[in-house]
Parts: C-alpha cells; sequence; structure tokens
C-alpha cells in the first residue's frame, strides 16, 4: 500500500530576484507502507525542502502531495500532525525547555488530538511515560519532573524521538536529527531510532549526511542535486553498494555538470 | 488603615489585569500594550450597561467578551498579517480609544446613585466596616480565581497554550494551531483585562476615557515583582505570585503617597524599576558566569525571601513612624486639598483658595494645616489620594475639578466635602438642585456664559456674520459648554456657527486654520482643556489672519485674546475658602446651596485691536473690567460681594 505519493513537486525560492533557487524540480516520489527511506544529497539539493514540503512547513509552487491517499498538498503543517511526526536538526526544536519531560510527553501523546481543559497528566499516564522513558535507557524514567532545559542534547534529541512515536505515526520525517550530536551520542540516537522502526513497524523518512547512516538503515535510498532526485537505490542494490560507489555516483555527477576538483573535494570531505 | 486595606483591594482588583499579562507576557514573550485600551473598554461597557439598569455582576461576562474581542483583533492582525507583536497592539489600542468613546458617548460615566458590586457588597454586610467588608469578600474572590487560573493553566488545554509560548515549532509537529492558540490566550488575556477595568469602574464610581494609560507597565511591574518574590516552577506558585505582586505594587504607590512622594515621579520608578528587573533576568540569565551570578543561584531563594521580608519589615517601619498624629492636632483644622493637573484652571483655583483662607485668618502650619496634593493628570490617581487625604484624618476635603471631585464624593461619606472649579455638579450626581445635594457635599460651580459672549460679539460686529468654534468633546465640560453655545445662538439667528472637533492639543493649530479657511469674523471660544492648552496656536492664526479670538476664559486676555466674558478660577478659589470656612465652623454642608461663581470678569484687549485694527466702542470700554493695554494687565482686586458689602457698610 502506497503510504506517501508525491507529483510534480516543484518550489522555487525567491523567484525573480537574484537568488532565486530551483529547491524541487518537478520531484515525484511514491513511498510505501512500512519503507525506511534515507535521503542524501549535496547542500542546497532539496532533500530539507522536500521533508518540509511532506511535513506542511513549505507549501509548493506545483504538484500534490497524498498521505494514505488524502490529498494534503496545501494543509499547513499542524493539520497533517495526525499523520506525521518529526525529530529536527536542531535538539532544542523538538521539545519545550521550560516544561516538564512529563509536560512535554503529555503534548507529544496528545499529537493530533483535541485538547479539552482536562486534567490527563494524572498518575497512571505518569507510570506509563515512565516505562516508556526507561525504554530509551538513559536514566529518566526517575526524571519526569525535571525541566527539559536541564537535560543533555542528547537525551533531548532521545525524548524528542520518543515523543515522535508515543503516539504511532503514520510517517516518521527525522531531519539529519545526530548532525548536532557528538558521535558517541549520534550512535545512541541512531540505535534508539532503527528499535522504534522495527518496533512500530513505521514508515520512515531520514535526511542524513552521513553515508554510513544511508547505507546501514533503511530499505531504499534516493540521492539528490539541484532539486531532483538522481538515485534510487533499492534494498537489494544497498546491499551490495559500498560508500565508494555512493562517491563514484558524485563523481559522476560531476562529469554530467562539471563539478570542481574542489567541490568533489568538499564532498568526500562531507560524507567520509 | 483606610489606606492600607483600600490598596490592597485595588491590588486584588488589578490582579485579573495582571493575570492577564502574565499570559500574555510570561507564557507568550508577547508584551501586550492593547490592554491599556482595554482596560478602559471593560470599564466603559460596564459603566453604560449599568447606567442602562443591568445587575453589576452580569456587566462582568459581558466586559470579558468585550475585552476579549479587542484581544481577538491584536492576535488576528499580529498572527494572520504578521504585524510585530508591539505595533498590532499599539494599533489596537490607538483604535480602542475611539471605541471606547463611542462606548460611553461621552468621556465620562459616573456610577454614583448606580448599583455597583460595592453597593451590593454593602447591602450584605454584616455590618463590618465597609472597606474591610470589601477586603474579606474580595480575597475569597481572588482565592477561587487563583484556583481557577492555575488548574486551568494545568488542564491538557492550559499545558497547550504554555507550550505554544515556550516551544511554538514543537507544539506545532503536535498537531496544534499556534495561530489559534496565540488568539486565544491573547483573546482570554484581554477579557480578564476587561473585567479587571469593569470592577475598578465599579469600586471608584466612575469610568473615564483615561483610565487605562499606562496599565500595561503597572502590570508588567506586578508580574515581575510577584516572580522576584516567589519565583518556583509550580504554576500555582507563579499566579500567586502575579497576585501578590499586584497587591504589592498598590501598597507601594499608597506608600509612596503617604511619604508625601510626587506621583509624577512614581511613573518614571515604576518604568525604571521594571527596566531594572528587566536588565537583571538577562543578566542571571548567562548561569555560572561569575562568581557573583553563582553565589547568586545558589542562594537564590534566600536572596528572594530577603527581599520579600525587607519590604515588609520597610513599610511596616513606615507606616508606623509616619501615623497620623490626630489626638495632638485636635484643635488644629486638617484642610486636604486635591488638585487633578497642574493647568493654570488648577492653580489659580488654588491661589484664590490660599488667599483668601488667609484673609479669613487661617494661617497654613499655625493655625490650620493644609494638605495638598496633585494627581498630575492620572483619573484613577485620584481616588488613592483620597484614601490618602481620608487616611490622614481632615476635617475637610476640597478637590479642584470635575475628576477629583468624583473621587471624592464616591468615596468620601464622613467627612464634609467642598468642591471648587466644576462645570456641572449635577452631571456627576453631586446632587439634583443648588438646595437638593449630598448631605456631605457643597461647593462651587459653573460654566462659561455663551450669551453674554455672542451678545458682546453682536455689539462689536453688526449684521450677518460667520462665526468658528473648535472643541475636544472627549471632556465632560465641554459638551456643557457647547450645549450651552448652541442654546445662546438661538437668539442670534444672524450668526453661523463653524465647528471643527479636536482631540489633543496638537491638532489645534490646523483645526484653527481650517476654521479660518471658511472665512469666519471671529473664533469664540468655550471653556475646554484642550484648547485651553494650545491657545498660542489659536492666536497665531488669529493674528496671521487678524481674526480676533473672544473668549470665555477671563484668564488668558494677556496672552493675545481680544475680548473676554467669563469666571476666573481664582474666585472659585475663594468662595471654596469661605465655604470651608463655614463648615470647619461646623455649619452642615448639606445644607449649604451649591454657589455659582459670584463675579464675572469682563477684559478687553486693545494691543490686539490696534493689531487686528479693531475699535472698540465706547459701551464697551466703559463696562470692561480688565483692560490689556501696552502690555500690561489693569484690573481690579478681585472681592467677593459679601465682602465688599461689608466694606461699604463699614465705610
Amino acid at each position: 500500500m502506497t503510504m506517501i505519493e508525491i507529483a510534480g513537486l516543484t518550489k522555487l525560492f525567491n523567484a525573480g530576484s537574484l537568488d532565486e533557487v530551483l529547491a524541487l524540480d518537478d520531484v515525484c516520489l511514491e513511498i510505501r507502507e512500512h519503507d525506511f527511506l534515507t535521503v542524501i544529497g549535496t547542500n542546497g539539493s532539496g532533500k530539507s525542502t522536500l521533508l518540509n514540503v511532506i511535513a506542511g512547513n513549505i507549501i509548493p509552487d506545483k504538484g500534490i502531495i497524498r498521505i494514505k491517499g488524502k490529498e494534503v498538498t496545501r494543509h499547513p503543517d499542524f493539520k497533517r500532525a495526525k499523520y506525521i511526526a518529526r525529530v529536527f536538526q536542531n535538539p532544542f526544536q523538538g521539545t519545550a525547555p521550560d516544561m516538564t519531560i512529563a509536560e512535554n510527553l503529555l503534548m507529544a501523546w496528545l499529537r493530533g488530538k483535541h485538547r479539552w481543559p482536562l486534567l490527563s497528566l494524572n498518575r497512571k499516564i505518569k507510570s506509563f511515560f515512565r516505562d516508556q522513558l526507561a525504554s530509551l535507557d538513559m536514566d529518566l524514567e526517575k526524571r519526569l519532573e525535571n525541566v527539559m532545559g536541564t537535560l543533555s542534547g542528547g537525551q533531548r534529541q532521545a525524548v524528542t524521538l520518543l515523543m515522535a512515536v508515543l503516539q504511532t505515526p503514520d510517517v516518521l520525517l527525522l531531519d539529519e536529527h545526530t548532525a548536532a550530536l557528538d558521535p558517541k551520542t549520534a550512535a545512541q540516537v541512531i540505535r534508539l531510532t532503527r528499535k522504534f522502526v522495527e518496533e512500530h513497524h513505521l514508515t520512515a523518512i531520514m535526511v542524513t549526511h552521513s553515508m554510513n547512516q544511508a547505507l546501514e538503515l533503511g530499505n531504499r535510498t534516493i540521492m539528490m542535486h539541484h532539486g531532483r532526485i538522481i538515485d534510487d537505490i533499492s534494498s537489494e542494490e544497498k546491499k551490495k553498494l559500498t560508500i565508494d560507489d555512493f562517491l563514484n555516483k558524485f563523481e559522476d555527477i560531476r562529469k554530467q555538470e562539471k563539478l570542481t576538483p574542489e567541490l568533489i573535494g568538499r564532498l568526500k570531505a562531507l560524507y567520509c | 488603615m483606610e489606606l492600607w486595606i483600600g490598596a490592597v483591594n485595588l491590588g486584588f482588583l488589578y490582579a485579573f489585569m495582571a493575570i492577564g499579562t502574565y499570559i500574555t507576557y510570561k507564557l507568550y514573550s508577547f508584551p501586550d500594550i492593547t490592554i491599556d485600551g482595554t482596560f478602559t473598554t471593560g470599564a466603559a461597557t460596564a459603566s453604560i450597561l449599568i447606567v442602562n439598569g443591568w445587575n453589576p455582576l452580569t456587566v462582568l461576562p459581558v466586559a470579558f467578551l468585550v475585552g476579549s474581542l479587542a484581544g481577538f483583533i491584536t492576535g488576528f492582525i499580529h498572527t494572520r498579517f504578521r504585524i510585530e507583536g508591539l505595533l498590532a497592539g499599539i494599533l489596537v489600542m490607538t483604535g480602542l480609544y475611539s471605541v471606547n468613546l463611542h462606548i460611553m458617548g461621552k468621556s465620562n460615566i459616573p456610577l454614583l446613585n448606580d448599583p455597583t458590586f460595592v453597593s451590593l457588597l454593602a447591602f450584605y454586610n454584616p455590618g463590618l466596616n465597609p472597606e474591610f467588608w470589601n477586603f474579606l469578600v474580595l480575597i475569597t474572590t481572588i482565592v477561587l480565581f487563583w484556583m481557577v487560573v492555575s488548574l486551568f493553566l494545568r488542564t491538557d488545554f492550559g499545558l497547550t497554550m504554555r507550550s505554544t509560548g515556550n516551544n511554538p515549532v514543537m507544539i506545532a509537529a503536535q498537531g496544534v494551531s499556534v495561530v489559534r492558540n496565540k488568539i486565544f490566550g491573547i483573546s482570554l488575556a484581554n477579557g480578564l483585562v476587561g473585567i479587571s477595568g469593569a470592577l475598578i469602574a465599579q469600586y471608584q464610581g466612575f469610568a473615564d476615557i483615561g483610565m487605562g494609560i499606562g496599565s500595561i507597565i503597572f502590570s508588567l511591574a506586578s508580574v515581575i515583582i510577584g516572580e522576584a518574590i516567589l519565583h518556583s516552577r509550580s504554576i500555582f506558585i507563579q499566579v500567586l505570585g502575579v497576585i501578590l505582586g499586584s497587591v504589592i505594587f498598590r501598597l507601594a504607590v499608597a506608600l509612596a503617597l503617604y511619604l508625601g512622594m510626587n506621583p509624577n515621579d512614581l511613573k518614571i520608578l515604576t518604568a525604571l524599576f521594571v527596566l531594572a528587573t528587566l536588565i537583571t533576568t538577562q543578566f542571571f540569565r548567562k548561569k555560572h558566569e561569575g562568581r557573583f551570578t553563582r553565589m547568586f543561584h545558589h542562594h537564590a531563594r534566600i536572596f528572594r525571601w530577603s527581599f520579600l521580608i525587607l519590604f515588609v519589615l520597610l513599610f511596616v517601619f513606615f507606616v508606623v513612624k509616619n501615623r497620623p498624629k490626630k489626638e495632638n492636632d485636635a484643635h488644629r483644622p486638617r484642610i486636604g486639598l486635591l488638585l487633578a493637573n497642574q493647568s493654570s484652571l488648577m492653580t489659580n483655583t488654588r491661589n484664590g483658595f490660599y488667599d483668601e483662607l488667609r484673609k479669613l485668618d487661617y494661617r497654613p502650619g499655625e493655625n490650620c494645616e493644609i494638605i495638598e496634593l496633585n494627581a498630575e493628570g492620572d483619573i484613577p490617581m485620584n481616588r488613592t489620594m483620597v484614601d490618602h487625604l481620608v487616611s490622614a484624618g481632615v476635617d475637610v476635603l476640597v478637590p479642584v475639578s470635575t475628576a477629583s471631585t468624583q473621587a471624592a464624593i464616591t468615596k468620601v461619606k464622613e467627612i464634609p466635602v467642598v468642591f471648587a472649579t466644576v462645570a456641572n455638579p449635577f452631571s456627576i450626581q453631586a446632587g439634583f438642585s443648588d438646595s437638593n445635594h449630598l448631605p456631605n457635599v457643597t461647593g462651587v460651580y459653573g460654566s462659561a456664559p455663551s450669551y453674554e459672549l455672542l451678545k458682546l460679539f453682536t455689539m462689536m460686529k453688526h449684521g450677518k456674520q460667520k462665526i468658528g468654534t473648535l472643541y475636544n468633546p472627549a471632556f465632560p465640560n465641554t459638551k456643557v459648554n457647547l450645549a450651552d453655545l448652541h442654546k445662546a445662538l438661538k437668539s442670534y439667528p444672524q450668526l453661523e456657527l463653524s465647528e471643527v472637533s479636536v482631540s489633543g492639543t496638537s491638532e489645534v493649530y490646523q483645526a484653527a486654520q481650517s476654521l479660518a479657511a471658511k472665512g469666519i469674523s471671529a473664533f469664540i471660544l468655550i471653556n475646554d482643556l484642550t484648547v485651553f492648552n494650545a491657545l498660542e496656536s489659536v492666536i497665531r492664526v488669529s493674528r496671521a489672519q487678524k481674526i480676533p479670538v473672544y473668549s470665555n476664559d477671563a484668564e488668558r486676555l494677556q496672552d493675545g485674546v481680544l475680548l473676554v466674558y467669563g469666571y476666573e478660577y481664582y474666585v472659585s478659589g475663594m468662595q471654596a475658602a469661605h465655604l470651608v470656612d463655614r463648615v470647619l465652623k461646623g455649619e452642615n454642608p448639606g445644607k449649604i446651596p451649591f454657589e455659582r461663581f459670584k463675579i464675572t470678569s469682563f477684559g478687553i484687549n486693545y494691543d490686539m485691536a490696534d493689531q487686528l485694527g479693531v475699535i472698540f466702542p465706547d459701551s464697551i470700554r466703559k463696562a470692561a473690567t480688565i483692560t490689556f493695554i501696552h502690555n500690561k494687565l489693569n484690573k481690579q482686586p478681585l472681592v467677593l460681594p459679601e465682602d465688599r458689602e461689608i466694606q461699604t457698610k463699614t465705610h
């Protein structure tokens, strides 16, 4: 079954000005249920724009987006939140710093639901939250009443991830969610990501700068460049590929688009 | 004691507004300046409904709705059109000024004889001191309000509101419309401000167009004080802090008055206080930097509590130290003089009052004591000042101006009140006629005689004439004077009147020019505070276009007016001094009829006549009591008629 269907998606930023950027150029993409898609690409290739368009933060100029067969192209982000959960690159964006962990989890527990003036944050739900926090393996279950601001970036990102899956979403969007973390914490968050996606059989889209993550995670990888999907690699192909193969693909682009050796160097530095 | 309990009660009533600011400022980091207008809107709505027979309690939900509608507009233009929060607030606040005037129909609605929550409470009073009884009821209400607000902010909905302010990106990802949520929060906050305005209007006994000015700074101060003394994560404690902050702020105002501080300085002190707190909170936010900051953080609780205790101790110290010693001064009469602002209207009345008192052998500081306060144009301040004068134990209260008188007669029932320089005491419900009025109130009133002024004009200029007038319709006195002018015009069908209204002194020059462009042959100025304060603008046009100015204001002849006919407010002060004398000698103020001005002044300006090429007829020259010639003002000393009689008898 198709979870997300994207057709003819185009987005032009700063139209008519000198810094006009074609961030998405007639992008077509179909994501099946339980697909775990990783997205790689050069800076400014449009991968974050693609994610933001799916999430509803950016409304495209042209094209159609369907989630579970329902057209949502012009729906704002909060209306899509009943299908979509997100983890941001910046660990400070996914949680409210002055609210307690419990209060943050409650907000996620109510994702896409109506918020009545009811006192839902009772003992029962708190013990449920405690169990969920225990699954993070970060000793956070004792800190339910602590404010989010007292947690480290990695801990906050882990809680954000938990918040995203607390109500099982139809689609999980991960926007370079380990880029701002140190390698050890990043590995921990990736481990949790894999765990949650497998446990809940989630449909997930992950934008990443790490070639390793792109290869290891997910059953499908797309490569973007200049607002276009230039490669779509299936699960079987991925098994055969190495990081060098990926880099060779960038080399091919160079040949087509006359990338300077300098740029190749920068790409290598970025992905190795 | 009245002063302090009154201040606490005011603090409770203002707490609704402070909670509104807490919601916008603390939860959404949105300093909502709309409330300067909304506060008045709430007061205006409540007052007009009460005057039309509504129950004083059922008007509160209406005030809430009207207030939240204003908040809705601010929130809407802020979120939908992405107009900066402060600017959106200023836009709506400015617009509300006109809306408020339309709601009220005039700039001031008295509620003296109408039911208010205060009169409702008085009805159920089991025999306690009224202010204390108010306190008991209000503290119960405020505790309930505290519980309701705190619980609400802990519900799913309340938590969503708090998260929206804390991290809009996160809450949008959880399926919440940030726009809708913010609009709701701002509407709710303004609704509470509307309730606050409605309650204050009922408590002080009137609604006034200017009562909301500065609300945002005062309620920010309350929120900040609350945060300083009770810093906590708990929403219950935070809300309690805001309520206490509001009470402490009002107590501080009362204390400042008690210590004789100029309320003018109070505003800059408040502003500086808010600024200092904003800077220090930013400073302390950078944690772990520097030893002092770390130490402060480590002992934050101790610092805060010592601050609170210090404040309470200082407070008690000053109150005990400065308690008026009534017993010792029992034989020395104490007079409380309350002025509304610094205009010459006030100071002339004041001078007349002092001079005449001296003639009556009252020597301030020797055989009598005068406590003089000036509200500096801040209308709600009049009420606090009345409280202060009452608690200072004055034997007679002398409010000068309509606003001060209104505050005095609403609040004071036991002490005699002698008002001065009021255009129409009946419009503020001081009485029904000169002899049938409130039992503890008497005074001097009068509005300028338009008929005579027009008559003098027709003596100067014959035949069909166009005349022009300008005024600020926001002042209740102006409306009385204007109606008087319209009535007088009926006797002079040959005169055609052009009117221009202004809303501030800065518009007067343009308004005068627009009248000149209509080809008028004279400016006929009725008494109006705005035009009075910007008379120079009219004179400039008068000189440039050679159009003479005729005025009802007898005290501005030397400033370039051609002809004046009217009252000198100095006389009002003189007459008030006589009334005070009678009251202090034991006469019942309820039996003393209200007095009109006893002296009319008629002045002509020869210098101006030369400039404009006008010649005064002989009849006018002879009748004038004041002349201005060769830059010199010639006038007889003002003597009240009864004194003149005494003088002629002794001669």
